[in-house]
């Protein structure tokens, strides 16, 4: 194999080229309420060839894994069309490494029949929670993928890599009145992450039901606590996402705005992004470029002190790699991405931040979040008011939005309960969705957060 | 197609064989430059089986592991889904010569005619400011999808897309203002200009940032922010939701559920639109279907599985996602019905209200009860019948199934929003909308 490859990139007029190749087997599971929805299995065979001439790049994609060389030659051969400058790439000591998955128990042995068995059961524990609930949806997939990889500069990479989700949802109707909640694991380390989840389809159920008794919140500026899930899901979307280099290499203004050695925020707040943790879903010991991943900080007390790279950023701004060049699969090319980030442990005991807020919210869990630069926005999946420093009431529909600078200054208070979250959900980027991400964070307060809500 | 048919009749009961396999060549600018070229080829074989009642499903991206998929085919098919339909006998091909869907300029378009597209649309942005970030995508797409079962019914067709996207940027300290626009259609003569246009209207719309009070207020939806409004009625007017009984659209039909000035239908035969095709994915002819009337919901829209479950015949709403997913309910393009109110007039008609533009979060809060909650990613205030800047912070709320009840007017322009949206503006009484104190 690694001859094949190697026989692929070299001896091309370019001034870099990789290749990566791919096979996965994966299985899909859904039921509905007390059907099987949907079953099946898929097989996928590709790669791509990425060549850089001259600055610019040409990139082709495929199924099958034949005419290697061939379609090396159509990569070359585009970058050569458009190239008129000169190239940018950091300088990397070339790898060669067999990387095999600490994977527990593999769920490639695992029967379908038992796996098809286990969810059946995830969904009666929803469906028999209470008379309101509905309905349930339960989707498990797992893939095993392995992949090769290989450059011009005489790296090569074999990579098995092992992923498993699981999402279960439990839907609550009173009337026309249709509440959801939803609750995913996902995991690198095998089946053993989806055979413990009867508690957790459990809360999923008792979320839904307390939805119905919520009422909609109603929209303002609030200070709000999140919890460690929707805190962590903050610092991904909207800090995360900005100190991802390629959003800012050629933007002057961008550059300027995410100046390194700005104070963005309160000395207390530090944010990691860390590809290097053992066996958490944005690890791995290369990255998809085969550079070494480490722990990054992207802001050490309060100052904004590092950003994500992939080797063209890093030589394009002139620093160092940080290994966040990722590919979803073999249909992308790598590009700047997350791996597990999170707000660092604070001080303050998790109650006492609730101390002295006189009208606030809580908000748990997530539905989900997006951002454009500064400007973000994040949906709870459950929340209750505060009142006095008291929790009171449920409420729901809670979307925050606001400025990401104005809210890191905002924070007032971290926790000192840090956990890292391992969803079944992933980050999107340029179409490349859902990229397998841990992000965390203690439970944060923060002043003056827009609500969405009804009037 | 036809003799791995023949293999897979000697081991099942009843079987289907889908195929698609496409090119897309996309060229990219980034910052106002030329950034890469991509050649992206992808086929995917898929089948789906009926045996002992049951459904199994398989796909692979090589036909060479036909047997291997028929075995894991029938492996999971032990444990699939009761099928309460069988796969057409028949498949008639009313629609095959009408509908078109492929034409030879995008396959004729040159890389190098492309390039020059993506400097003209770069030049025009910075024509209207040199400040200005362009990033932009023109693509073209073309391929074929292959379908034949068991029970001898086959058909096949080819399709084109042509895609042009924009992203335009201006970024000032703490404050940042983005706009989007895209085209995709079947054949390659896109109207430039007048998307051009367009976002040159806006960008001058934006230069002033002007503050809103929290309230509620009239708003106008352009085209393209239509879907915060639309989405909780895709959802709830899919015949699977429907049968699991979680769609707050269930037992209405024939019920007045919009304003009688709503009329949206699921239709998959307008020529060129990205949606278009001559049969779903299961071989059922696509139509144009009504799912509202007037405010009365006509329809739901369902796969040839959910159809049988419900008792009623499959509306030809059977898609797959991608190859490697099995058919469901989904919406072909979907077209909202011109009103006869101009954007103009909806404009001068408000003393103090919003246009939404674009939103953040799209779909991210709980779509199946109607509630939408989403920041207003670009949106412009009007005073007094006129246009006099862009909002920034600002939230709006509310039920979906609830606003469309309020329709003051529907615009009387649509336009094709992503090659599969056909909507006009719409503009409501009243939308509550958030933002700083």
């Amino acid at each position: 194999m690694r001859n094949r490859l190697t026989e692929a990139v070299n001896n091309h007029k370019a001034d870099y080229i990789e290749i990566r190749l791919e096979n996965y087997e994966s299985t899909h599971i859904r039921f509905q309420g007390k059907d099987m929805e949907k079953i099946s299995s898929s097989q996928q065979m590709g790669g791509n060839i990425r060549a850089l001439v001259k600055g610019k790049w040409g990139f082709v994609t495929f199924n099958g894994w034949d005419d290697l060389q061939e379609k090396a030659r159509q990569a070359v051969d585009i970058a050569t069309l458009i190239g008129d400058n000169v190239s940018y790439l950091t300088e990397t000591e070339p790898v060669v490494e067999l990387l095999l998955p600490e994977c527990g128990h593999d769920f490639r042995k695992v029967s379908l029949k038992e796996k098809a068995a286990m969810m059946k059961n995830y969904s009666n524990i929803i469906i028999n929670y209470s008379s309101k609930i509905q309905s349930s949806i339960i989707n498990y997939s797992d893939r095993y993928t392995t992949v090769y990889f290989a450059n011009s500069e005489g790296s090569y990479i074999k990579h098995e890599r092992p992923y498993l989700s699981v999402h279960l949802t439990a839907i609550a109707r009173n009337g026309d009145d249709v509440q959801m909640a939803s609750e995913s694991t996902g995991s690198t380390k095998g089946y053993d992450s989806a055979e413990q989840l009867s508690s957790l389809a459990q809360k999923t159920a008792r979320r839904a039901v307390n939805l119905l008794r919520a009422e909609s919140v109603q929209g303002g500026e609030y200070t709000v606590i999140l919890d460690p899930v929707l805190a962590g899901v903050f610092i991904h979307e909207a800090f995360g996402h900005l100190s991802e280099a390629d959003f800012l290499y050629e933007d002057p203004r961008m550059r300027n705005l995410m100046k390194l050695g700005k104070q963005v925020g309160p000395t207390e707040l530090n944010v990691v992004d860390d590809g290097s943790l053992p066996g958490l879903l944005g690890s791995a010991k290369y990255d998809d470029e085969g550079v070494l991943t480490r722990k990054n900080y992207l802001i050490r007390d309060g100052i904004l002190t590092g950003r994500l790279h992939c080797r063209e950023t890093s030589a394009r701004m002139g620093e160092e790699l940080t290994g966040n060049a990722r590919a979803l699969n073999y249909h992308y090319k790598p590009i700047v991405r997350m791996t597990n980030t999170y707000i660092e442990q604070g001080k303050t005991p998790c109650k006492d931040l609730f101390n002295g807020i006189k009208k606030g919210i809580y908000a748990r869990q997530f539905y989900g979040g997006n951002t454009t630069f500064e400007m973000y926005t994040f949906s709870a999946g459950e929340g209750y008011m505060i009142e006095n420093g008291k929790i009171s009431k449920p409420v729901r529909d809670i979307t925050l939005t606001g400025n990401l600078f104005d809210t890191l200054y905002n924070i007032d208070g971290i926790g000192n309960d840090l956990k890292i979250i391992e969803s079944g959900g992933g980050c999107g980027k340029g179409g490349q969705q859902p990229l397998p991400v841990t992000f965390g964070s203690p439970h944060i307060r923060i002043q003056k957060v827009i609500v969405g809500g009804s009037r | 197609m036809q003799q791995m048919i023949k293999k897979v009749k000697q081991k099942v009961n009843s079987g289907e064989l889908f195929r698609a396999k496409f090119t897309t060549i996309p060229v990219e600018f980034e910052m106002n430059q030329l950034k890469a070229i991509n050649v992206e080829e992808s086929e995917g074989w898929a089948l789906r089986v009926i045996q002992d009642k049951k459904i199994g499903f398989s796909s692979s991206t090589s036909k060479n592991q036909i047997d291997g998929m028929i075995d894991k085919a029938l492996e999971v098919a032990q444990f699939g889904q009761v099928a309460r339909f069988d796969f057409p006998e028949e498949i008639k091909d009313e629609n095959e010569q009408k509908i078109k869907l492929y034409d030879e300029s995008v396959q004729n378009r040159s890389i190098s005619d492309m390039i020059e597209i993506g400097n003209k649309i770069v030049k025009h942005a910075l024509a209207i400011n040199t400040d200005l970030r362009c990033d932009a995508e023109i693509s073209k797409q073309e391929g074929f999808v292959q379908y034949a079962n068991t029970k001898g019914a086959s058909f096949s067709y080819k399709k084109s897309l042509f895609s042009q996207s924009i992203m335009l940027q201006e970024t000032k300290e703490n404050d940042m203002m983005m706009l989007m626009e895209s085209m995709q259609w079947g054949k390659t003569d896109l109207a430039l200009d007048y998307l051009l246009n367009r976002l040159e209207r806006k960008i001058n719309w934006s230069k002033k940032i002007v503050s809103i009070e929290s309230d509620s207020m009239p708003v106008i939806f352009t085209p393209k922010a239509l879907l915060v409004l639309i989405l909780p009625f895709i959802s709830g007017l899919n015949g699977m939701i429907v049968n699991k009984k979680i769609s707050p659209l269930q037992d209405k039909k024939n019920q007045l559920v919009c304003n009688s000035l709503f009329s949206m239908y699921s239709d998959g035969t307008v020529d060129y639109a990205s949606g278009s095709a001559p049969y779903d994915d299961e071989g059922i002819s696509m139509q144009r279907l009504p799912l509202i009337e007037k405010g009365i919901l006509k329809n739901y829209y369902y796969d040839l599985q959910n159809a049988a479950e419900a008792g009623v015949k499959p509306t030809g709403n059977g898609l797959r996602p991608s190859f490697h997913s099995s058919p469901s309910p989904g919406v072909t393009n979907l077209i909202i019905s011109e009103g006869k109110t101009s954007f103009q007039e909806m404009i001068k008609d408000i003393k103090e209200g919003i246009i939404v533009d674009q939103v953040l979060g799209l779909g991210q809060g709980n779509v199946l009860s109607g509630a939408f909650s989403n920041n207003v990613q670009l949106g412009f205030k009007i005073k007094n019948g006129k246009v006099v800047g862009r909002i920034k912070n600002v939230m709006i709320a509310g039920n979906a199934f609830e606003v469309i009840k309020n329709i003051v007017a529907v615009g009387d322009e649509s336009r094709w929003v992503s090659g599969q949206y056909y909507f006009p503006h719409i503009y409501v009484k009243s939308i509550s909308v958030s933002t700083k104190q």
